[in-house]
């Protein structure tokens, strides 16, 4: 049963953006607490944050993440270039007369404060985003929303996730609602989970993204299950890939135009109705037998 | 040749770029496609695309440890922001193993170039491949990010790069872009320097709040901005309020469009819509494309 073991992790995940990662994190969540559970949900959708419109919480705090930006002490600097030519993003450029930097590019790795050979760099710091907690009895959210133009959406997720990980021992179980895509900021959403659930759709586009997010995932060795969001009655273009790779589907969702009526005003799958409860209480019975 | 190049992007996933994308190429006459979602790539998959050239593409450096000239100083792991180098195991016979997490290492070089007893090489790593492909709609430049990868802004300028070097060769007037879901580094790599910023939401709490995410970013970068809200009829009321929201912050309200099943059995069919027989949404699509402002040229005449 979820909870036996605390701290259990749990990532939803999908590939393609839009099948349902959010809204089913959040149902998840709901049906655990309904037994009494307590559960713990990130949000690492950073770029694009969402979890909160379905949740009736209130804010307690909002925390600043910063990296390191270099500050260069033109009193200090020699003008001998060593940073401008270490830094591997190119945000800081060597001029005849100063060294330039562009804020935008920096990743925070502090190798230019590090390598100054006449220390001119001092540590400054640039905010990337901010972690927004929500706590009520048996239930947090934690979320990390990226400030506008800001690129470091994996340095984020990391922060986040130490965050989490501060408290996750209080909690029955922790859902990490991930990023869509398989790049870089879905691995950083992922690393350190116990399992994987993957939301999909019977669509090349989901089937494709899928496979992709597979592929990504492998190296992880998580235990992958899938669940099928606006199934059709046939998902075979999902379950020929399942099947060759091994994955259980665990869930048939069905296209209903009242979850996307639901979804428009702040509800979870969980809230369209008794037979969207239902379904949960029996995805919730699933996980604590697959789960103990 | 003045070219123009819209980019469609939407912040929230599945808002419809793509099946918006691949209607309004439909309906063009003349027009070349890049498709900077490189990490989850589906243009290609209703656009019935036979690719004609496909090269590598470069990843980003990561640090590589000797273990046989590495003394587990430690001091590489002390000095990696991004903890990605930690002592994994103790043997017997080597001592201490240092390990680099891959997914974690962001390149920087820093320990390569601090390790004393220099045991440390950045390599450099496969990134995936992009593609030129032809559509019965015209030239498609596409990618595919090797799954877990990162670097997709430099994937993202450099699709579009080539797009526009094969449309200014073509003398053609049009560059359509089907842009990534999110708002961080591809997304940006995808605005810089577009003309026409086309973007695409629907009335539900998430694609609003993504779209002002979206539209914030726009506003940095100075890039026109075109609104279309999709499956308006899920709710007419937040609709009506989004429009609103558009107009306050001059962006073009282009259309909306109704939540139509024709758009699932598109993609399931492997089509752009407007090869469908007419539907409610095809139709909206096709008076929502005559507002954007398209180099005459690229109009097909109908």
């Amino acid at each position: 049963m979820i909870g036996s073991k605390r701290g259990l992790k749990i990532a939803v995940a999908s590939g393609k953006g839009g099948t349902g990662k959010t809204s089913v994190a959040v149902s998840l969540a709901l049906a655990v607490r309904k037994t009494g559970r307590s559960v713990q949900l990130i949000d690492a959708d950073v770029e694009c944050p969402n979890a909160h419109h379905f949740l009736n919480l209130d804010r307690r705090e909002s925390i600043s993440v910063e990296v390191m930006l270099p500050r260069i002490d033109p009193s200090r600097c020699n003008l001998c270039g060593e940073c401008a030519k270490f830094c591997s993003y190119q945000a800081l450029a060597m001029l005849s007369d100063r060294v330039m930097l562009f804020p935008d590019m920096c990743h925070g790795c502090e190798g230019c404060w590090v390598i100054c050979p006449c220390s001119a760099i001092e540590k400054g710091a640039q905010e990337i985003g901010r972690i927004l907690c929500w706590t009520t009895d048996g239930f947090e959210l934690l979320q990390g929303r990226l400030n506008v133009g800001q690129v470091l959406t994996p340095t984020l997720i990391r922060r986040l996730h130490s965050m989490a990980d501060e408290t996750r021992n209080r909690f029955d179980l922790t859902i990490v609602d991930c990023p869509p895509g398989t790049a870089c900021p879905m691995m950083a959403a992922v690393r350190g989970a116990d399992g994987l659930l993957l939301v999909t759709e019977p669509t090349t586009f989901g089937r494709h993204d899928l496979e992709l997010a597979l592929a990504a995932v492998r190296r992880f060795k998580l235990p992958a299950e899938v669940i099928i969001n606006r199934s059709i009655g046939d998902d075979g273009i999902i379950d020929d890939l399942c099947r060759s790779r091994a994955i259980p589907i665990i869930e048939r969702f069905p296209e209903d135009r009242k979850i996307a009526v639901a979804y428009s005003e702040g509800h979870p799958m969980i809230e369209a109705g008794s037979d969207w409860a239902e379904r949960y209480s029996s995805l919730r019975k699933h996980l604590d037998r697959a789960w103990s | 040749m003045e070219l123009t190049e819209w980019v469609v992007i939407s912040g929230k996933g599945g808002t419809g770029k793509t099946s918006i994308t691949a209607a309004i190429a439909a309906r063009c006459g003349s027009l070349v496609m890049t498709d900077t979602d490189v990490d989850g790539a589906n243009l290609e998959l209703v656009l019935s695309a036979r690719q004609i050239f496909e090269t590598r593409f470069e990843g980003r450096r990561k640090a590589v440890i000797n273990p046989s000239l590495c003394q587990a100083c430690g001091k590489c792991a002390d000095e990696c922001r991004f903890e990605a180098i930690f002592p994994a195991a103790v043997r017997a016979d080597r001592g201490v193993i240092m390990r680099v997490d891959t997914d974690a290492c962001e390149g920087c070089g820093l320990c390569a170039r601090i390790c004393p007893a220099e045991a440390i090489i950045m390599k450099k790593t496969n990134g995936g491949t992009w593609r030129h492909s032809e559509t019965p709609f015209g030239h498609l430049f596409h990618a595919r990010l090797e799954p877990g990868g990162e670097n997709s802004g430099k994937l993202v300028s450099l699709l579009r790069q080539e797009a526009r070097k094969f449309a200014e060769e073509q003398g053609i007037p049009l560059l359509l872009t089907d842009g990534p879901p999110g708002s961080g580094c591809p997304v940006i790599a995808t605005l810089t320097g577009a003309s026409q910023v086309l973007l695409v939401t629907e009335p539900t709490p998430s694609g609003r709040s993504d779209a002002e995410r979206v539209a914030e970013l726009c506003r940095h970068f100075r890039r026109p901005v075109s609104l279309v809200v999709n499956k308006f009829d899920l709710h007419l009321k937040m609709a009506a309020e989004i429009e609103a929201w558009a107009r306050s912050c001059d962006i073009t309200v282009v259309g909306r469009l109704p939540y139509d099943p024709v758009v699932s059995a598109a993609v399931r069919l492997g089509v752009p819509v407007p090869t469908l027989p007419p539907s409610p949404w095809g139709e909206a699509l096709s008076e929502m494309a005559s507002r954007l402002a398209f180099p005459r040229s690229s109009i097909r005449k109908t």
